[in-house]
């Protein structure tokens, strides 16, 4: 039976000292719509793959958020990346393949996935 | 939604969007297929007038959109099921949901992956805690998003192996305690 005495000792095992920032020098933010229109049209399992995936990965400049319903429910699940120079892009209907995909180009190699993309400001 | 514990995320995201520092989250299961949801915050609270139209998918306290369908969606799939469903509320004190269901009906909806739902909800905000019960007959689980973050702090958020942990430790002792 798990207990918490042994994530005490896989914390100690396993840490990683990381400090986590409100900035993201030279990283990205990533927003998940988590409103009921998102949650209902498939938000959770998108957002897990991104806290999965970041914390897996070990991208440290990475922050994933969860913000409210964006405006656009027939798009969702949306999510909208930020990166450091304040650029944002706005990408709707994400499933779980789609974000694994959003993590390698967009946030590992800064490349937009414009078929995915519905809007951006710069 | 699809799932019960969709249900139970997008009520606790309205407690974080007013202002809720604590979040209690019961779930109770009783006579072999009875379940109890309730969400109880310490947030803003709905005033009186208010709550006489909160569950009208047609009032809504945001200004972008006139829909609002998280509470009237979450109280279909109560009455669905041979449920209930009730908010009760005091401004500035706390707003409690309770749901109740029968799950031998046939459109009660499944639970979902409540380790994962507990998880992400104690990510949500950094200003809001969540204390989850989970209780059979008379045994109780109870999770307490403050006590894992003193043993593992911001490892919480970075460090896959504990997401992981956290996820199969609420998971696991709720299985354990079926009947």
């Amino acid at each position: 039976m798990k207990s918490l005495e042994e994530l005490k000792k896989i914390k100690e095992r396993t840490q990683r000292n990381v400090n986590m920032r409100d900035s993201v020098d030279g990283g990205h933010r990533v927003a998940v719509g988590m409103g009921t229109c998102g949650i209902a049209s498939g938000a959770r399992p998108v957002l897990n793959t991104f806290v999965e995936e970041v914390a897996k990965q070990n991208l440290d400049n990475v922050l994933v958020t969860q913000v409210g319903c964006m405006g656009n429910c027939t798009k969702e699940p949306m999510v909208e990346v930020i990166d450091s120079d304040g650029r944002k892009t706005i990408y709707g209907e994400i499933d779980e393949k789609k974000a694994l995909e959003i993590v390698e180009k967009h946030l590992k190699n800064n490349e937009i996935i414009d078929m995915y993309k519905i809007s951006s400001l710069d | 939604m699809n799932e019960l514990v969709l249900h139970i995320m997008d009520i606790v995201y309205n407690s974080i969007a007013a202002c809720a520092t604590l979040v209690t989250i019961d779930i109770e299961r009783y006579n072999n297929n009875f379940l109890r949801i309730s969400v109880l915050d310490n947030g803003n609270g709905i005033d009186k007038t208010t709550l006489l139209e909160v569950k009208n998918p047609f009032h809504t306290s945001r200004t972008t959109r006139k829909v609002g369908l998280g509470l009237s969606l979450f109280e279909l799939s109560c009455t669905q099921a041979n449920g209930k469903f009730d908010v009760e509320s005091e401004v500035g004190k706390f707003t409690k949901v309770s749901a109740s269901m029968d799950t031998s009906h046939i459109d009660c909806l499944p639970m979902g992956d409540i380790g994962e739902c507990i998880y992400l909800l104690s990510v949500a905000s950094d200003n809001c805690e969540i204390v989850f019960n989970y209780k059979v007959s008379e045994t109780v689980f109870t999770y307490d998003s403050r006590e894992i973050k003193n043993l593992v702090g911001n490892d919480l958020k970075t460090n896959f192996e504990v997401i992981k942990y956290i996820k199969d430790y609420v998971n696991e002792n709720i299985s354990n305690m079926e009947v």
